[in-house]
């Protein structure tokens, strides 16, 4: 993200923000469907997300660190989404969204299915965790820092849950083994 | 993402499951967040005082006005914007054409344009400028489109799908004097037939339902309509009818109507909700319209043009109207619109301008008069409009349709 564009929309410039919006609105949505895994709910968290961001923008202290400060954000609405039993009405989606990247073949829709359960019953930390290590790459001490938790924590939230969904993947060995060839 | 990946404790597997997911945000998302600014704003208005008013008031009176309706028009049509006596801000450049719901109605009244009619016609006639068929959370916008440039004076009731063969409507022509309403779009009540200028139509893309009309040209324009629907006398479009029309809806109506974004409806619009379907009088849709209809337009719902002091910063324009009862129109309409297409009757938001002051054969109308109300699609009878804003507008037409 460009410093320059995150100090203008730091002081209020609209447009600003519009752009860093755009720009910012495919990562924060990938990262909320990942945690939550539902796309109602994502879009919904991911939209809190910004317009918190838009909210608080001011009170960013490295105009560079605004990418971990959304993430962290998304996280947090993440959260919110989690902890509430609210009832989505969503029987119509206005516009087309992109579909999802069709399943490589190779993985079996069992294991998937296993390894979508077994990440369902992660607690929220740790589907956190998982998901800013294994997908945004973020390494653990930045992962402690935007969580307002220790190393150690982190850690060890991110063992548990990657046991949890080794086990799962260990259940369908068989249909899994092949994922390192997988056909292009 | 540019976050580097680690090595050490990194499962390639469950990176390569966590991949499999979606990458690409739905539009509607980017377009939520950007509706949301001005109330955003509202409570910031000190990182930006830029977008502060010339001069301005706020109107205690009937008319709930309807600023943003110019935003959007001049989004898509005019090199001017509206004045900025009226709405204070303009929209981010990347927005789409959207309008939003503001904390604070703050209008002029400044003559918004001139209309020249037959003074035998008394019909009070809302002036339409546009509809929307996308409800966010706090604003509304124009979905996928189609636009298409029109000569002069051709029938422009043949290109859309709004004309469906409604009985009881009158053909009226009128003329319109641009004032402080400099925009290109063309108002006119019921079905536009012709223009007296090139216009650009716009419909949505999938039924080629009206959009908006945009003139390419400045100046006074005339305008041929068929106008009269809920207001007509002969009472075809009526309760008694509306009860018959069914619920056999075109697909390309319900793909484009029905459309809640999560999040819209919460604890309390789900209250709402559920209370104006026990107080119907039956169950077709156009029970359930007047049924909502009484009762935002009961005491209950107290009509206010400044409501920042309600704490609605989490909630849905929606759900924050039925959780205090208090707002202007932008607040009555979407939740009149929402809850019903949550019942499965289609609606749109209409923005435009309520009947104005009638001399001879001229009405003026002022800023504000802008408004924003529903529209209720009835199979057979095509778009009906219908007003929920109450506090002194029940003597304005579309209240209520004649039973």
């Amino acid at each position: 993200m460009q410093p320059a564009l995150v100090e203008r929309a730091m002081r209020g410039d609209e447009e600003a923000f519009a752009s860093l919006a755009a720009q910012s609105a495919d990562g924060c949505y990938a990262l909320a469907y990942r945690i939550l895994r539902d796309p109602h709910r994502a879009q919904d968290a991911a939209q809190r997300a910004m317009l918190g961001a838009w909210r608080d923008l001011p009170t960013l202290r490295d105009p560079a660190r605004f990418d971990a400060w959304l993430h962290r954000l998304v996280v947090n609405a993440c959260y919110v989404e989690l902890r509430s039993e609210r009832r989505w009405v969503a029987r119509v989606r206005l516009t087309a969204a992109d579909s999802p990247p069709e399943p490589d073949i190779a993985w079996a829709i069992a294991a998937r299915d296993e390894l979508d359960v077994a990440f369902r019953r992660l607690t929220s930390d740790q589907r956190a965790v998982v998901v800013l290590h294994h997908y945004l790459g973020y390494p653990l001490t930045d992962i402690a820092t935007m969580l307002g938790v220790s190393e150690g924590t982190a850690r060890s939230r991110l063992h548990r849950a990657v046991q949890r969904l080794r086990a799962a993947l260990d259940q369908d060995e068989p249909s899994l083994a092949v994922t390192e060839e997988r056909p292009a | 993402m540019n976050v580097e990946r680690p090595s050490g404790d990194f499962d390639p597997r469950i990176a390569a499951w966590l991949d499999l997911d979606p990458h690409r945000a739905p539009a509607e998302l980017l377009d939520g967040v950007v509706a949301t600014f001005p109330s955003i704003h509202q409570r910031h208005r000190s990182m930006a005082p830029a977008w502060s008013p010339r001069r301005r008031f706020i109107v205690t009176g009937a008319a709930c006005a309807v600023a943003l309706l110019v935003v959007a028009t001049a989004v898509l049509a005019v090199t001017k914007p509206w004045s900025p006596t009226v709405g204070g801000f303009a929209p981010p450049a990347t927005a789409p054409a959207i309008s939003l719901v503001r904390d604070e109605w703050i209008v002029d009244d400044a003559v918004a344009v001139t209309i020249t009619r037959d003074p035998a016609d008394q019909t009070a006639h809302y002036w339409r400028a546009a509809t929307y068929d996308v409800i966010g959370l706090h604003g509304w916008s124009v979905g996928p489109s189609t636009s298409a440039t029109e000569p002069a004076d051709v029938s422009l009731s043949d290109k859309t799908a709004d004309d469906a063969g409604i009985t009881g409507r009158s053909q009226i022509t009128f003329s319109v004097q641009p004032g402080a309403f400099t925009g290109s779009t063309v108002l006119t009540p019921g079905t536009p037939i012709t223009v007296d200028q090139p216009v650009t139509l716009t419909t949505t893309s999938a039924g080629g339902y009206l959009s908006r009309i945009v003139r390419e040209g400045p100046g006074a324009y005339r305008v041929t309509a068929l106008a009269g629907g809920a207001s007509n006398a002969s009472g075809a479009t009526g309760i008694g009818a509306l009860r018959g029309a069914g619920t056999h809806y075109p697909t390309e109506i319900t793909e484009r109507y029905l459309g809640i974004m999560p999040g819209t409806i919460g604890t309390n619009a789900r209250v709402l909700e559920d209370r104006l379907v026990a107080q119907a009088a039956g169950t077709t849709p156009i029970d359930l319209v007047e049924s909502i209809m009484q009762i935002l337009r009961s005491n209950e719902y107290t009509y206010s043009t400044d409501v920042r002091s309600l704490q609605c910063e989490s909630l849905s324009t929606v759900e924050c109207f039925a959780t205090f009862k208090q707002g202007f129109c932008q607040y009555y309409a979407p939740t009149m619109a929402v809850l019903l297409r949550d019942l499965h009757i289609p609606t749109r938001i209409v923005e435009g301008f309520l009947p104005g002051e009638r001399t001879g054969d001229t009405e003026v109308i002022r800023d504000n008069n802008a408004h924003a109300w529903v529209e209720v699609y009835f199979p057979g009878y095509g778009w009906i409009p219908f007003d929920p804003t109450g506090a002194n507008t029940s003597s304005q037409l579309p209240a209520a349709l004649p039973s």
